[in-house]
């Protein structure tokens, strides 16, 4: 009976000289409702991609009812009963519903498989109220009836271990409840594995848990256990440990302000009216669950997405030409040129800040092999064969050899060891010393308390809640209510 | 072959190698790096060619000067591809357009030169030759050969070693991040186009000697050229010029060696390349520069209503079996061709509209099904019905043997082996002397539709036979359409790692789609030769490739669509041509205007509506 469903021995992901996940050993009993959660870049995707098997594991094997399935493709697994939705809802937009729905329901046997499909796709349509849809072209669904598809595909499977990545990714609150109730009333013949970031449906659905941090595997245990343990909240919050909170300072000029910034994907709106406004010479800090809009928001300001009409952005993202442009995108994932060496990218980088005013303060290479040691002797090195902190060290520095005004920073700590965070930390507020404005879009709260001089909620399309006051016990509790990792241990 | 004779030889292949490497490596810049679709290189090769002809005059200066016009010129086009391409972002229709180019560029040379083979004479400092291994050898090869080994280095340093070189690479990486680091992208862009092609351009001016100016020397450099580039792999110089040395030895010292598999043996390179490639999980080519997936039309439009679309087929049915009373001997004969070429392209579509599969190799499939054809009426089988099930049994064959290996490949990379494949396929017929007769083709006798009755001779009786065997195997693929074996190509097509995730093993349905959809063609091709009464490798070539392809192109996704595109296809090739003259014009036109014609539609009609809609927003997903 305690036979575990699903049994990881010592499973491993290397990229290049960036370990994805550190070996880990987990065993799932059947039935079991086993969540996954972490930061972003804590590997947990990882994790479900090399049990799915579209990703191949470095090192490790992967057991499926005393089977050893490492070998086997993704499909192959699929067959032995692994079934999984994705993070983007994988749904084959040119099919219809129904027709996604079919493609689902593998028959065995020959005898009126047709005739079982049919009445297999209709239970599952009408299961995630979808029946009026049957025949609409998934691409026209909106993204909640999407999600709700997939989930309804994975199902349709008939899986013994299901795989749910990010399921509540995008969700309004009354359509995670929805998914709450639908993942609370599966069968005990599936197995549920979760990986999610709100914290709320976890603890709602998921009876035993795993914590992972920087690819490290850091806890396993039940729901109460997690609940109290407080290196998990040291996961979420990442506790530097030399630098304390910088002394707020209000700053130099307004350097960016934006006004009712609306802006959206295939009209679905994902900013309804943002007003932020940054100062020179201070680090502004945007918190907001993940899908709150902040990467939007960032990208709007670095001209990589149109905002709508009727947003005021000065200086706006149109006028900003090579040559006066004021700012400097540090993009989620770093986006570094995988081809280029480092001094191709710090030169490349070069070569255009050379053209641009700047601040006052222009950095220099010397600049940055101070700021960033890390770098220094690595000039010849291609992104490949560095660490995630060097690689942000380097998407760092190319965004300060273009001379900003403003850096934006998106997420910069993700993936990374606390080690890194803490000296992540103290750079960007030598780059806020140096009059450069920054502003950071995070999910680490302890992170941000540290560096930021002004933290701003994102929640709902807008600015929910902003402050400078970051030892205020008031701060403390409403960064609790947006984020909704209160239930996660708090740090006092 | 002595070891002297031999090391000559070899010698001649270097500099063919690297005469190809030139070429090839201003495709690795266009195609490789920039993702920019261009089966039109070849045709820049031959420009480059005719223009070293026209004004070279026996001295240095003239080749100079042949060399300094085909740099301008070729610039030149590489900016009017860039702007030609510039609405056009996936690789299928970036074909489609350069394709067009090719046809009425060869339209443009016949006219200008006629239709025969030039000879292009070195200058005459350049034209004594050498003692080596004692042998004479031509003094001009070995200056090409230092010419060429210049270019090499100075292309390596510059893109390796320059602060060009590096903005070119982060443009190709990521073209965003590259543009947010302040790269004129755009720049880059033109710049990398308009140095390829001015680099084949100017192959062909000062190559001429070597790989002369003749019709078809386009298609045969831009079929060695792409062989040499995947090879070779986007974007590396070295390995670029080690593909095209190979490929030079094997085309001189191989042909040599083993007249009959040499070409045959390029082939296999390829297909190793591929799936070793596949394996590591590698893009075999950079996707197009704007990074947009392979669109492909949506076929979403008001179907007319039940009793309407019977009404229809039935007035065409009627029609097209009336047809030999309406019309004369010659059309007659040129809707029969029409049919064999619907039922092609239904072949095409069904891997390009139904599996997304985007395939120019349907044609050597029709190949396998004509030989099979006419092997069996000489060898005294003139039974059609017979010549129709092992015409498409012996194409099945050959289509699910080469499943596997082709099936590695997907989208470009895909697009890019087929066309290799037909290309290599009309080649091994062409030089399988003892089987196929050669370029000299197979005359076989007339077939007769029942064992015992009177051979099929008149025109209007073969078009009755053909017209019964497209209705019957158009009527097939469509129930096939309908399946659920194309339901799991579809969803294939649409998102495979979904499909894995469901327990679809990719491999089974798509060798299943394409074993059918060979076998298709290969009644096409037992068809093409009962009709013809004649079989040769010119009507299976890359020309008849690429109109298959455009038939099915035309049709968009839809199965009957394609029998339009092929009835328009045929039209503009044989019948305008015939009527007005202008040979491959009216094919370049009907290339040009199937891609753009659509495109300046939707762009009227998005203008008409943008009053009433918000403004689009760029498609993306929420972070």
């Amino acid at each position: 009976m305690n036979v575990p469903l699903l049994h990881l021995h010592q499973l491993s992901r290397r990229y290049g000289a960036v370990t994805a996940l550190h070996p880990i050993s987990l065993q799932i009993p059947a039935g079991a409702r086993h969540a996954i959660i972490g930061p972003n870049g804590a590997g947990k995707s990882t994790l479900l991609n090399l049990i799915a098997g579209s990703q191949h594991p470095s090192g490790g094997t992967v057991t499926l009812d005393n089977r050893p399935v490492t070998q086997l493709t993704a499909a192959a697994r699929a067959r032995h009963g692994i079934s999984r939705t994705f993070q983007h809802p994988a749904v084959i937009g040119e099919l219809t519903a129904a027709g996604n729905l079919a493609l689902a329901a593998r028959t065995i046997g020959r005898r009126a498989r047709a005739a079982e499909r049919r009445r297999r796709v209709q239970t599952a349509l009408t299961s995630v109220h979808l029946d009026a849809h049957a025949g609409t072209p998934a691409r026209a669904l909106s993204y909640g009836q999407q999600r709700r598809l997939e989930l309804a595909m994975a199902l349709t499977a008939r899986p013994r271990l299901l795989l749910l990545d990010e399921p509540s990714a995008g969700l309004d609150p009354s359509e995670i409840a929805q998914l709450t109730t639908t993942l609370r009333g599966l069968p005990p013949e599936i197995t549920v594995l979760l990986v999610d970031h709100h914290l709320p449906l976890v603890f709602d659905v998921a009876t035993t848990i795993t914590v992972l941090a920087a690819g490290q595997h850091l806890v396993t245990g039940t729901a109460d256990e997690i609940r109290a343990d407080t290196r998990v909240a040291g996961a979420y919050f990442a506790t530097p440990t030399a630098s304390t909170p910088r002394t707020p300072r209000t700053g130099g000029q307004a350097v960016l302000s934006v006004n009712q910034l609306r802006a959206g994907y295939r009209g679905a709106p994902v900013l309804t009216g943002v007003d932020l406004e940054v100062a020179g010479g201070t680090v502004h800090a945007l918190l907001g669950r993940n899908g709150a809009g902040k990467t939007t928001l960032l990208n709007v300001l670095a001209g990589l997405h149109p905002a709508l009409p009727g947003s005021t952005i000065a200086p706006a993202p149109g006028q900003r030409q090579a040559g006066s442009d004021t700012l400097a995108l540090v993009p989620q994932g770093r986006r570094l040129w995988p081809t280029l060496t480092v001094a191709e990218h710090l030169n490349l980088a070069a070569a255009t800040g050379a053209r641009r005013t700047g601040h006052g303060h222009r950095f220099t290479h010397d600049d940055i092999w101070s700021l960033l040691p890390a770098l220094d002797g690595k000039q010849h090195r291609y992104p490949g064969q560095m660490s995630g902190g060097e690689q942000q060290m380097l998407a760092m520095a190319r965004a300060l050899l273009l001379q900003p005004r403003l850096l934006l920073l998106d997420e910069p700590t993700e993936g990374l060891a606390p080690r890194i965070v803490d000296h992540l930390a103290q750079i960007i507020a030598r780059i806020a010393d140096d009059g450069v404005a920054v502003l950071l879009a995070e999910q680490n709260q302890q992170f941000t308390r540290t560096v930021a001089d002004r933290i701003s909620v994102l929640d709902a399309g807008r600015i929910a809640f902003s402050t400078h006051d970051m030892t205020d016990p008031d701060t403390h509790t409403r960064l609790a209510d947006y984020l909704g990792v209160s239930t996660a241990g708090t740090t006092a | 072959m002595t070891a002297a004779e031999l090391a000559a030889t070899s010698i001649d292949g270097d500099a063919y190698g690297l005469l190809l490497f030139t070429v090839a490596v201003g495709l690795t810049l266009i195609l490789g790096v920039m993702g920019v679709m261009n089966l039109a290189h070849g045709t820049l090769y031959l420009l480059g060619a005719y223009l070293g002809y026209a004004l070279s005059d026996g001295t240095l200066l003239g080749l100079v000067l042949a060399a300094g016009a085909a740099l301008v010129v070729g610039a030149g086009g590489g900016v009017l591809l860039d702007v030609l391409l510039r609405p056009v972002h996936d690789h299928r229709r970036q074909a489609m357009v350069t394709l067009g180019i090719a046809f009425l560029a060869m339209a443009g040379f016949n006219a200008a030169f006629g239709g025969s083979p030039l000879p292009a004479e070195p200058p005459s400092a350049l034209s004594g030759s050498v003692d080596l291994f004692g042998y004479g050898y031509p003094l001009y090869r070995l200056a090409f050969i230092a010419v060429a080994a210049l270019i090499a280095v100075a292309l390596h340093l510059v893109l390796r070693h320059t602060l060009t070189g590096a903005r070119l690479r982060a443009v190709v990486a990521d073209p965003a991040m590259a543009a947010a680091t302040g790269i004129r992208t755009r720049g880059v862009r033109v710049g990398a186009l308009a140095v390829g092609a001015a680099l084949a351009v100017t192959a062909g001016a000062l190559g001429a000697p070597i790989i002369g100016p003749a019709p078809g020397t386009d298609t045969h450099v831009l079929t060695l050229s792409l062989i040499v580039v995947v090879l070779g792999g986007a974007g590396n110089i070295k390995a670029t010029l080690a593909a095209a040395l190979f490929v030079g030895q094997v085309q001189t010292v191989g042909v040599a060696l083993a007249p009959g598999t040499a070409s045959f043996a390029l082939f296999v390179p390829v297909l190793i390349m591929l799936i070793v490639k596949a394996h590591r999980g590698r893009a075999v080519l950079a996707a197009p520069a704007a990074s947009t997936p392979d669109q492909l039309p949506s076929p979403a439009r008001a179907r007319p209503a039940r009793p309407t679309r019977v009404a229809a087929l039935a007035g065409l049915l009627i029609l097209a079996a009336a047809w030999p009373a309406l019309a004369n001997r010659y059309l007659v004969v040129l809707a029969a061709t029409a049919l064999i070429y619907a039922i092609l392209a239904v072949s095409t579509q069904l891997l390009v509209g139904v599996a997304g599969l985007p395939s120019f190799g349907q044609v050597a499939y029709a190949g396998v099904g004509a030989y099979t054809a006419a092997l069996l009426a000489i060898h005294g089988h003139t039974n059609a019905l017979l010549h129709i099930a092992a015409g498409a049994l012996m194409a099945a064959i050959a289509a699910a043997l080469t499943a596997p290996f082709l099936l590695q490949a997907r989208g470009t990379a895909f697009m890019l082996i087929t066309l290799m494949f037909a290309g290599t396929v009309a080649l091994l017929a062409s030089q399988w002397t003892s089987l196929t007769g050669g370029d000299e083709g197979l005359q076989l006798p007339a077939v007769s539709v029942w064992p015992g009755t009177v051979p099929v001779t008149q025109p209007a009786y073969l078009y009755w036979y053909v017209l019964a065997v497209t209705t019957v195997t158009v009527a097939a693929v469509l129930l096939v359409a309908r399946s659920r074996l194309a339901l799991i190509l579809r969803g294939l097509a649409g998102h495979e790692a979904r499909m894995a995730a469901l327990g679809h093993r990719s491999l089974r349905a798509h060798t299943a789609g394409y074993t059918i959809a060979g076998a298709v063609a290969g009644i096409g091709g037992a068809l093409l030769a009962a009709l013809n009464a004649y079989v040769s490798p010119a009507d299976l070539g890359f020309d008849t490739a690429t109109v298959v392809f455009l038939a099915a192109a035309i049709g968009g996704t839809s199965i009957t669509g394609a029998i339009a595109g092929a009835f328009t296809v045929i039209a503009a090739r044989d019948w305008a041509a015939n009527a007005f003259g202008g040979g491959p014009l009216w094919l370049g036109l009907l290339f040009l205007t199937a891609v753009y014609g659509p495109l300046a539609y939707h762009r009227v009609r998005h203008r008409t509506r943008a009053a009433a809609v918000s403004p689009a927003l760029t498609t993306g997903s929420p972070a």
